[in-house]
């Protein structure tokens, strides 16, 4: 099954990680500032804790990360205001769930473990359109997973030995 | 006709009534282009926004084939009403045989690039006739997968056009199930009919074993022991399938691309790679090499290379620190 879409498939998913790698740059820019540095380790400890709650995927940990970094650098958050962060949390995480799971909980579900601030499904929908629109639709990610399915695939092509090592990842 | 926000487009009559939404034909006022437009609800909001349409959105803004629909943009106006606007294409899909070459490559151009699109029907296939194009569309039911394929939602694909895997409840499958449903498509155009069309799973089951034969543990390892494998089911023998394609294409189509077994099956790779479709890929290369790699082209493949060999040691690194934990 793999020859049938691997060499195509790993030069696509090398170009589009080129494509992201320009914000990085503009992140480490960004993560200069302490109040930025501690509300995103906030959002990220928070969405990882429901990310456990629900035994999600962990592509779906990868990618809400990824959305909020993103968003971060398309978009100033005005200084102080500890709800917008909770809200980008939410709507990151909710966009990534649906990104990758089979089922994704209703936002009010997914507002879980006592948040401190809760938020109305309406208020949540315009944020993750407004998510959405500033990373210009873009949710389909390369992830280190695709990478490291891949070479595990091409190793089991040269040794079918290396079967046993596929249970670790 | 309404007027959206940005006086960019202008809406006409209602060409498509889907379950995600209305699709409008509509006018893009700066350029004159004639375009599809589609409106996606969100009055329901419990769940924000749909996860079809997040995922039809962020698939199709990736994709750039003549043979997969092509997403021009997504605008809202006030009201928080969402649009997405689509090129205009013809919807019909009745005549052209060589159309199955085009509809090949398109789903090969999705699983190239991972992702299955998990809905094929001819609803799902839009032609423009003045190009003879076929387009495929919706991807609201589609998704990306990974290379060891894992379980995903069994609930996909319209019943008639749905694999054999699926219908048994196989917890894992694979891009074969859009290659199930082309053939099925294919089998459409010819007969003007569906070939396997029953009103509900069980039906629909039996009716695909009477024509391809009952699937056994010598033509599909494990078949037996799937959840929904029907027990007492009588033995079908395969018929003789030329008599009912009276084609040549079509046993080839019926042998491959409705293989039963999903690991047997053939893939949208293989499938254009078929006699069949030799003369229309010679002609195609021809067209390849006279297209010359531009210098941000040979940068990006050079750097590609230099990761290929980053991730290659990275994986290695990965596999020797668990040799030596263990």
């Amino acid at each position: 099954k793999l020859q049938d879409h691997d060499e195509g498939s790993i030069v696509h998913m090398f170009d589009s990680e080129l494509d992201q790698l320009p914000e990085h740059e503009l992140l480490r820019q960004l993560l200069k500032k302490d109040e930025i540095v501690e509300a995103r380790l906030d959002a990220i400890d928070w969405m990882l804790k429901v990310h456990g709650y629900y035994n999600f995927r962990d592509e779906t940990a990868y990618l809400s990360v990824n959305y909020l970094d993103r968003f971060l650098c398309s978009h100033a958050l005005p200084e102080g205001k500890r709800w917008l962060w909770q809200l980008l949390s939410v709507a990151c995480l909710s966009l990534a769930a649906k990104m990758e799971e089979t089922r994704a909980p209703l936002l009010l579900d997914l507002q879980v473990l006592e948040p401190k601030f809760m938020f109305e499904p309406k208020t949540v929908q315009r944020m993750e359109l407004f998510v959405m629109t500033k990373l210009r639709w873009r949710l389909r990610v390369v992830t280190p997973f695709d990478f490291v399915d891949y070479f595990i695939a091409k190793l089991q092509c040269l040794n079918p030995n290396v079967d046993h090592f596929c249970c670790l990842f | 006709m309404e007027k959206l926000l940005n006086w960019q487009y202008k809406l006409g009559k209602v060409i498509g009534i889907g379950a995600y939404g209305i699709v409008h034909r509509g006018l893009n006022l700066e350029t004159n282009q004639i375009v599809a437009i589609k409106r996606f609800y969100t009055f329901d909001c419990k769940n924000g926004v749909p996860y079809t349409t997040i995922r039809e959105i962020s698939m199709l803004i990736e994709m750039y084939h003549i043979n997969i629909v092509k997403l021009l943009d997504v605008i809202s106006n006030t009201k928080n009403e969402w649009y997405i606007i689509f090129e205009y294409l013809d919807l019909d899909l009745e005549k052209y045989m060589y159309i199955m070459h085009q509809i090949l490559s398109g789903v090969m151009y999705c699983h190239k690039h991972r992702i299955m699109h998990q809905d094929l029907t001819p609803d799902n296939l839009l032609i423009d006739l003045n190009a003879s194009v076929v387009k495929i569309a919706d991807f609201g039911m589609a998704r990306a997968f990974d290379f060891p394929l894992r379980a995903y939602s069994p609930e996909v694909v319209t019943i008639w056009y749905k694999a054999p895997e699926i219908l048994l409840g196989s917890p894992v499958y694979s891009t074969a199930i859009d290659v199930w449903s082309v053939g099925c498509i294919f089998a459409k155009m010819l007969m003007r009919q569906n070939l396997f069309a029953g009103a509900s799973k069980n039906e629909h089951l039996r009716k695909i074993f009477s024509i391809m034969g009952t699937p056994n543990e010598r033509t599909w390892p494990g078949v037996t022991s799937l959840p929904y494998y029907p027990a007492g089911l009588p033995e079908y023998y395969p018929e003789v399938i030329s008599i009912i394609f009276a084609s040549i294409f079509f046993y080839f189509a019926s042998q491959e691309m409705l293989c039963m077994n999903p690991a047997r099956r053939i893939s949208a790779r293989r499938a254009l790679g078929h006699a069949y479709f030799k003369k229309k890929k010679r002609k195609e290369k021809k067209e390849k090499k006279m297209t010359i790699l531009d210098p941000i082209e040979k940068k990006k493949k050079k750097m590609m290379m230099m990761m290929i060999l980053d991730s290659v040691s990275f994986t290695f690194v990965v596999v020797v620190v668990m040799l030596t934990d263990y």
